[in-house]
């Protein structure tokens, strides 16, 4: 890597700052504290009180209420976490509910990130049968649309500054995801007071009022609870709900937030039908570019897709990673190795580090010895010497549950993230990148084939790819990967190309020459041997960072015991049989 | 209910979420952050020093950075970092893009690390936790302008840390 500036520091630190805690576990958190607190305090004699504070479920009644908060979230993150709340609801209602966002005041300008011009007003519509959503955000000059359909695996953005649409591919996992959401969408108190009980609501104050046709509920947090989310904008101070008295239905819903912020959100039902985004009045002279991938692509992706899902059936694998010197030999100090397992439903992918137990710097290195014979360890001497090693990185599913080494036991809404995570770490995935392993999701995602004299008889998938950074910002990176069609597919090179913000100008590349290939006995083909060489760009001019080396041994139809297949955090494991 | 727990209580119930968002942003991992919100809370209850501390607050938040750099300089702690503004339902970053990020992250953490204080609070409160100049210098008792410069003489430092790195990297 090069020398680092102080606007690079920066760009990592605003990175760092964009991290916001799951809020599933901060009430349980606070509540472990303060009852270990109070526990101490006992110990000293004193008596006290058991204090609830509910944390999350103001935030379930916020995001239930104030939906279209979301599309001002400063975030990301917690916008899609957010409406990822609403999937808690049990509301009845069938078909189109539109929430527009009016009467927005903002005390605070630093509630929005600097970046964000100024907001007029926004709207967001959920149709609750087949979960499309559609989010429209009106600013002083123009408006963006945002448009999810799971029917029709569509995702498109329209930009009215340019006044261009982008129409590209919804991911399944998000389809499903919006599928389940919007089904359940909240519209009545009923829905929203079942929520509020089943996250224990005790200290919210709640007051009914009648107020001509409505119902009118004030909905308050206790000062205690005001004071302990002060820290955080997203959560609510107060809040008005209008039900209409005969429908049962929320109509209106004014939210005061913290900072200064407040706004109105007015609920309508049923009529009018969005079919698409000109409906919600993207002009029909906007230029449309469509990212959706050809037919002939898709039917590579198709056999990518089904050839990771097939996988190598049961399996063990072991990967040895090795960094190179100069003068290309090997340096066996600060390998790492990987094991990779599948067993009916049970799957693992679990990395270590190998070699020195020191950095340079002298910060420790949790690895294991370097094993006989690397980078061709046997495979029960691996197994042997990993046993019971803490692994660096991990997934691990045992078909019913799955572990990973920084989100911990993936329930919950976390389940959605497994088909991800696993493109991304499992052996099947490095080797058939399919759809989601690549990212082709999104309006911004491009795929197409390319073919060059140096790469005859290969097939070519180019993608573009746009990586949000911030709520305004994506940068790209490019990807050129060559399949063997003549032998199953597999990678046999591959060039990533990271860009900056300005999308021109070059800031990583990552090459993978696959040098070799091997087959298993039952005739499939796999890469056995590969190199990677990562380039940093600085001021136009490559430094080259590292290379490495890494070498793969398949043993189909091995099984582990079943012992592996469990949270690796805990190596409470009996001896091998 | 003595006097010093009420106080605790307190803390945790105005600060409680500011410093675990603080302890996920550093150390990068849910179930760490969780378990040294635990500790965090437990050290300032049989702390002398918070009992005696001008600004508790702060103290506590000084106590969380502490406690996330020893967590990160600890044996145990995983060398990976992962990026936790990832979001499935978007686009996902590709590998190459955790890999660096991870990577440069990494090191600026690191070097976070190796800052002494008030530098890195300074740092840490005003890019991480985004807190106005003005709050950091009420709290540290120091004037506006103080706290800016304190914060720019740190990025300055954690940049030639970085260098240092860099270098050391490129002898190995």
């Amino acid at each position: 890597m090069d020398t680092h500036n102080e606007r690079e520091i920066l760009e990592q630190l605003k990175h760092l700052s964009q991290i916001q805690p799951r809020s599933e576990t901060l009430e349980a958190d606070l509540r472990r504290v303060r009852e270990a607190l109070l526990t101490e305090s006992r110990k000293g004699g004193s008596q006290m009180r058991k204090i609830i504070i509910s944390t999350s479920v103001a935030a379930g009644l916020v995001l239930v209420v104030i939906a279209a908060f979301v599309l001002l979230s400063a975030r990301p993150a917690t916008a899609a976490e957010m409406f990822r709340e609403v999937i808690e609801t049990n509301g009845a209602y069938k078909g189109w509910i539109h929430m527009t966002l009016g009467d927005l005041q903002i005390g605070d300008p630093s509630v929005l990130p600097k970046e964000i011009p100024p907001l007029k007003s926004g709207s967001q519509h959920v149709n609750t049968t087949d979960g499309t959503i559609v989010n429209v955000i009106k600013f002083e000059d123009y408006f963006t649309v945002r448009f999810m359909s799971p029917p029709r695996g569509e995702y498109s953005e329209y930009d009215g500054k340019t006044n261009q649409l982008r129409i590209g591919t919804l991911a399944d996992v998000t389809a499903k995801s919006l599928r389940e959401s919007a089904s359940k969408s909240p519209t009545t108190l009923e829905g929203l007071l079942a929520i509020l009980k089943e996250q224990q609501l005790e200290k919210l104050e709640i007051i009914r009022t009648e107020n001509g046709l409505y119902d009118r509920y004030e909905i308050r947090l206790t000062e205690p609870e005001t004071k302990a989310r002060n820290d955080n904008a997203t959560l609510f101070k107060e809040a008005a709900i209008w039900v209409n008295r005969t429908t049962k239905l929320i109509e209106k819903a004014k939210m005061q937030m913290p900072k200064n912020v407040s706004f109105m959100v007015t609920f309508t039902y049923g009529e009018p039908v969005i079919n698409d985004v000109y409906d919600v009045g993207v002009p029909r002279d906007a230029e449309v570019v469509n990212n959706r991938p050809k037919a002939a692509v898709q039917e590579v992706l198709d056999r990518l897709d089904k050839r990771y899902r097939q996988g190598f059936g049961d399996y063990v694998a072991i990967m040895t990673e090795t960094p190179l010197r100069e003068d290309g030999t090997l340096e066996t100090d600060m390998c790492a190795l990987h094991l990779f397992a599948q067993e009916a439903e049970a799957w693992l992918s679990c990395g270590y580090l190998v070699g020195m137990r020191q950095y340079r710097n002298g910060k420790p290195r949790q690895a294991i010895d370097l094993l006989p014979g690397w980078p061709f360890p046997d495979k029960d001497t691996v197994l042997a010497a990993i046993r019971s090693a803490a692994p660096s990185e991990f997934i691990v599913s045992d078909g019913e549950r799955t572990w990973h080494d920084y989100h911990g036991e993936m329930k919950d809404k976390l389940k959605q993230m497994i088909p991800h995570e696993r493109a991304q770490s499992s052996l099947p995935g490095k080797i058939w990148a399919g759809r989601s392993r690549m990212g082709l999701y999104g309006p911004d995602a491009k795929v197409e084939l390319v073919a060059d004299d140096q790469h005859p008889r290969l097939t070519g998938l180019r993608t573009e790819t746009m990586i949000p950074v911030t709520p305004m910002t994506k940068q790209k990176e490019e990807d050129i990967r060559w399949i063997d069609s003549a032998h199953d597919d597999v990678i046999v090179e591959e060039i990533v190309k990271r860009y900056k913000l300005d999308g021109q100008t070059l800031e990583a590349e990552f090459c993978t020459q696959y040098l070799e290939q091997k087959q298993l006995l039952n005739g499939q083909w796999y890469p056995s041997h590969w190199k990677v060489t990562l380039t940093f760009w600085r001021d136009n001019r490559p430094k080259l960072s590292n290379i490495r080396e890494y070498h793969l041994q398949i043993w189909p139809d091995i099984k582990l015991d079943r012992s592996w297949f469990t949270d690796r955090r805990k190596l409470d494991i009996p001896n091998e049989q | 209910m003595d006097r010093h727990t009420k106080e605790i209580l307190e803390l945790l119930e105005t600060a409680g979420l500011g410093l675990r968002a603080l302890l996920t942003r550093l150390t990068q991992r849910e179930d760490v952050a969780s378990d040294l919100m635990q500790d965090l809370f437990l050290t300032l209850y049989k702390s002398n020093g918070y009992r005696r501390a001008d600004n508790p607050r702060t103290y506590a938040y000084q106590t969380a950075i502490h406690l996330a750099c020893k967590w990160r300089t600890s044996s145990n702690r995983n060398p990976q970092t992962k990026a936790l503004v990832e979001e499935p339902t978007r686009n996902a970053p590709a590998p190459l893009n955790k890999l660096i990020q991870a990577e440069e992250l990494e090191h600026v953490l690191a070097a976070i690390y190796e800052l002494k204080e008030p530098y890195r609070y300074a740092m840490v409160m005003h890019w991480v936790q985004q807190q106005p100049y003005e709050a950091i210098a009420d709290e540290l008792g120091k004037t506006t302008h103080q706290v800016r410069a304190l914060c720019h003489r740190a990025i300055s430092q954690v940049r030639s840390l970085l260098n240092q790195t860099i270098s050391t990297r490129q002898d190995r």
